[in-house]
C-alpha cells in the first residue's frame, strides 16, 4: 500500500542526512511498531511516510503513484480521507469543543460532509474510548491522557486506510497507554494499516511488524 | 453562518490579541468617519455660503468691515448703522443691476425660541438675497403681519410670537448651517411696529435701533463686464457718508483656501494614522498567526486546504473589523452630532451637516475599507503560515 524507496531526509544540508537509503512497504492490515531511541528519527519517518515532510531524495510510493508530486488539491483530498495522524504533542483546537475538535478538520471547506452524521460517528469512538462525558468539554479541561484519546478519535473519524501515530503513549499511564493501543491494534485488524513510532515497552507485546529505526 | 460562528470561536479564542486589533480600528475609525464628516460639513457650509452670499458687493458703514464680514461668513447680525440715504444714492449709477437693503436687530429673545433669534428687515421689491433660501414647502405673501422664519426657528400652527405679538408664518427658509437658521425675516413695512414693539416689551435699543430710517448694509450686483473698479469709484463718489466696502466673492475665495488646508491636513492625518494603523495591524496578525501555527499545521494534516487555512485566519480578523469599524463610526457620529454647534462656532466657518444619506454611505464606505485594510494585513502571515511544511509547523521545539 505504501512504498518507501531510497528515502533520504535532512532538515538542513550541514547537519546532513537524519536517514537514508530508506526501502520499506507497508501492507494494510498491519500493525507495525517503529521502535529506536528518542532523536533517531521514528516522528520524521512517519511524517514522511503521510507527506506531511517531503524527502530530501527518494519517492513514497502510495496506490502506485508518487505522493508528492500529486498534486496540492490531491494530496489534500488524500490527507482527508485516506491517512489519519496522531501528533506526538497534543495539538487542539483552543476555543472548540471535544467533539468540534474532532469534526471540525474535516468540515472546512468540505460541504459535502454531513456535520450531524459527523458528530454521530465522532461521538461513537470517543465513547468507545472512554470520553462520553467530556464531549462538550474544551481541551483546556482534559487531562493529557484524554487529549490523546481525542487525537486518535480525530484521526479514525473518517476511518483511514493508514494510520501513523507518533509517540500515542509517551507521558501517559500505563491503563491509558494500554486503551490506547489496543484500539489501534484492533483498528488495524480491520484490513487497515497502523503505523505507530514508540518506545514504549508495552507496544511490543502486541502482534506487531516491529521495525528499528536505527538498523533501517 | 457557520463562518461566522468560526469567526466569532477565532476571536475568543485569545481575546487580548483580538484586543490589540479592535482598539487600533475603533480609533481609526472614529478619526476617520468624524474628520470625515467634519469636512464634509465644512464643504457643505462653504457651498452653501457661496449661494447665500449672492451679491458682489457689499455696503457698510465705515469701521464695520469686520463685523460686516463676520455677518457674511457666519450670519451673526451686525449692529451697524447708516443712512437709508446711502442706500437711494447709489440707486441710479450706470452699472448695477441689483441693489437691495438689509436693517439688523441683533439677538433679541424671543418666545418661539429657546435660544435668542435675530431679527432682518429687508425689501421683498429689491431682494436678490432672502428670496432665493425661501424653502417652497411654505408659502405665503409676506406683509407686515407675516413673517419668514429661519430652518430652526419653529412656530406654533404657522404662528410665532415676538415682543407680545403674533406674527403669521408666511415661508420657511432652508437650511444654511448658519445662524441664519435662527433668524426671522420682516419686511421694512414692520419695522416701526416692530422697534415699537420691541420697546414696549422691554427689549434693550440703542438710539440707532430707535430710528427707522436707517439700514445695516447695501448688496449690489453689477451688470456683467462691467469695471467693478470704475463702479466702486462712482458708488464712493455718489454717497455722502463714509463707507466701508466687502467683497463677499474675495470672502468666499480666501475661505476656500482656508477650508483647502484643512482638507489637506486632515487627509495627511488620515493617510499617516491608516499606513500606522495597517502596520500595527500586519504585527499583530503575525503574532496571531505564528501563535496559531501548530493549529493551522493540523488543519493541514487533515487535508484542510491552504486556501481555507488563509480564509480560517482572515474571518476571525475581519469579523472584529467590522464590530469595531462600526463601532468607531457610532462614537463618532454620536459625538459629531453632539457636538456640532459647539464645533461650528470654534471653527468659525459655516457648518453645515452632510444628509442622512451621505452619513449612512460613509457608514458602508469606512466599514468596507477597514474590513478590507484588515483582510490585506492578515494576508502576509495567513499565506507564510498556511505554506509551512506540516510536520514541521506541527513540531514542539524538542520533538
Amino acid at each position: 500500500m505504501i512504498e518507501l524507496k531510497n528515502i533520504a531526509v535532512s532538515y538542513n544540508k550541514s547537519a546532513g542526512n537524519v536517514f537514508e537509503n530508506v526501502n520499506k512497504t507497508f501492507d494494510n492490515n498491519e500493525f507495525v511498531i517503529i521502535k529506536g531511541p528518542s532523536g533517531a528519527g521514528k516522528s520524521t519517518l512517519l511524517a514522511v511516510i503521510g507527506a506531511y515532510l517531503n524527502p530530501a531524495f527518494g519517492n513514497v510510493i502510495y496506490n502506485g503513484k508518487d505522493i508528492n508530486k500529486l498534486s496540492k488539491k490531491k494530496i489534500d483530498l488524500i490527507h482527508r480521507e485516506k491517512f489519519g495522524y496522531v501528533p506526538q504533542s497534543n495539538v487542539m483546537l483552543k476555543s472548540y469543543s471535544i467533539i468540534e475538535n474532532v469534526t471540525s478538520p474535516y468540515l472546512y471547506g468540505n460541504k459535502n460532509l454531513e456535520k450531524i452524521k459527523l458528530e454521530e460517528r465522532a461521538g461513537q469512538i470517543l465513547s468507545d474510548l472512554g470520553l462520553s462525558n467530556k464531549l462538550y468539554n474544551k481541551p483546556n479541561e482534559l487531562s493529557g491522557g484524554e487529549l490523546k484519546r481525542v487525537a486518535i478519535a480525530r484521526a479514525l473519524l473518517m476511518e483511514p486506510e493508514i494510520v501513523l501515530a507518533d509517540e500515542p503513549t509517551t507521558g501517559l499511564d500505563s491503563q491509558t497507554g494500554k486503551i490506547i493501543l489496543d484500539y489501534l491494534y484492533n483498528y488495524s485488524r480491520k484490513n487497515k494499516l497502523v503505523i505507530v513510532s514508540t518506545h514504549d515497552e508495552k507496544a511490543f507485546k502486541y502482534e506487531a511488524r516491529i521495525e528499528d529505526i536505527t538498523s533501517l | 453562518m457557520q463562518k461566522l460562528r468560526r469567526s466569532i470561536k477565532s476571536v475568543n479564542r485569545n481575546p487580548i490579541y483580538s484586543l490589540f486589533i479592535f482598539i487600533p480600528l475603533v480609533i481609526i475609525s472614529f478619526m476617520f468617519f468624524a474628520g470625515t464628516v467634519v469636512d464634509q460639513s465644512l464643504v457643505r457650509g462653504m457651498a452653501n455660503m457661496e449661494k447665500r452670499l449672492g451679491s458682489d458687493l457689499m455696503l457698510v458703514p465705515a469701521g464695520s468691515k469686520e463685523e460686516a464680514t463676520s455677518t457674511l461668513l457666519e450670519g451673526y447680525r451686525g449692529t451697524f448703522y447708516f443712512s437709508k440715504d446711502a442706500y437711494e444714492q447709489i440707486l441710479n449709477i450706470d452699472g448695477i443691476k441689483e441693489v437691495t437693503a438689509q436693517f439688523y436687530l441683533k439677538s433679541l429673545s424671543a418666545d418661539c425660541c429657546s435660544s435668542e433669534v435675530e431679527i432682518v428687515f429687508y425689501d421683498p421689491e429689491s431682494d436678490f438675497i432672502i428670496g432665493s433660501w425661501i424653502n417652497s414647502k411654505v408659502t405665503a405673501k409676506q406683509d407686515a403681519n407675516s413673517i419668514i422664519i429661519g430652518s430652526q426657528v419653529n412656530a406654533t400652527n404657522g404662528y410665532i410670537k415676538l415682543f407680545g405679538k403674533e406674527y403669521k408664518v408666511a415661508a420657511q427658509m432652508a437650511k444654511t448651517g448658519t445662524s441664519l437658521d435662527s433668524s426671522v425675516y420682516f419686511t421694512f413695512d414692520s419695522l416701526e411696529s416692530v422697534l415699537t414693539d420691541a420697546q414696549n416689551g422691554g427689549a434693550f435699543l440703542t438710539d440707532n435701533q430707535k430710528q427707522t430710517n436707517l439700514i445695516s448694509s447695501v448688496f449690489i450686483n453689477v451688470d456683467d463686464g462691467v469695471d467693478l473698479e470704475k463702479i466702486i469709484e462712482n458708488i464712493e463718489d455718489s454717497v455722502d457718508e463714509d463707507i466701508d466696502i466687502v467683497y463677499p466673492k474675495e470672502l468666499s475665495s480666501s475661505l476656500r483656501t482656508n477650508l483647502k488646508g484643512i482638507y489637506t491636513s486632515t487627509h495627511l492625518i488620515f493617510i499617516f494614522t491608516g499606513i500606522l494603523i495597517f502596520f500595527i495591524l500586519v504585527i499583530v496578525n503575525i503574532i496571531i498567526a505564528n501563535e496559531r501555527k501548530r493549529e493551522i499545521a493540523l488543519l493541514r494534516v487533515f487535508g484542510v486546504s491552504r486556501k481555507n487555512v488563509i480564509s480560517i485566519l482572515n474571518e476571525g480578523a475581519v469579523l472584529i473589523a467590522i464590530v469595531a469599524s462600526a463601532t468607531g463610526c457610532v462614537l463618532a457620529n454620536i459625538i459629531v452630532v453632539m457636538f456640532s454647534n459647539l464645533l461650528a462656532r470654534n471653527l468659525d466657518m459655516p457648518y453645515l451637516l452632510p444628509s442622512a444619506s451621505r452619513i449612512i454611505l460613509l457608514y458602508i464606505v469606512v466599514i468596507a475599507v477597514l474590513a478590507l485594510i484588515t483582510a490585506l494585513s492578515s494576508l502576509v502571515p495567513a499565506i507564510y503560515i498556511s505554506g509551512l511544511e506540516v510536520y514541521k509547523a506541527l513540531r514542539k521545539e524538542g520533538e
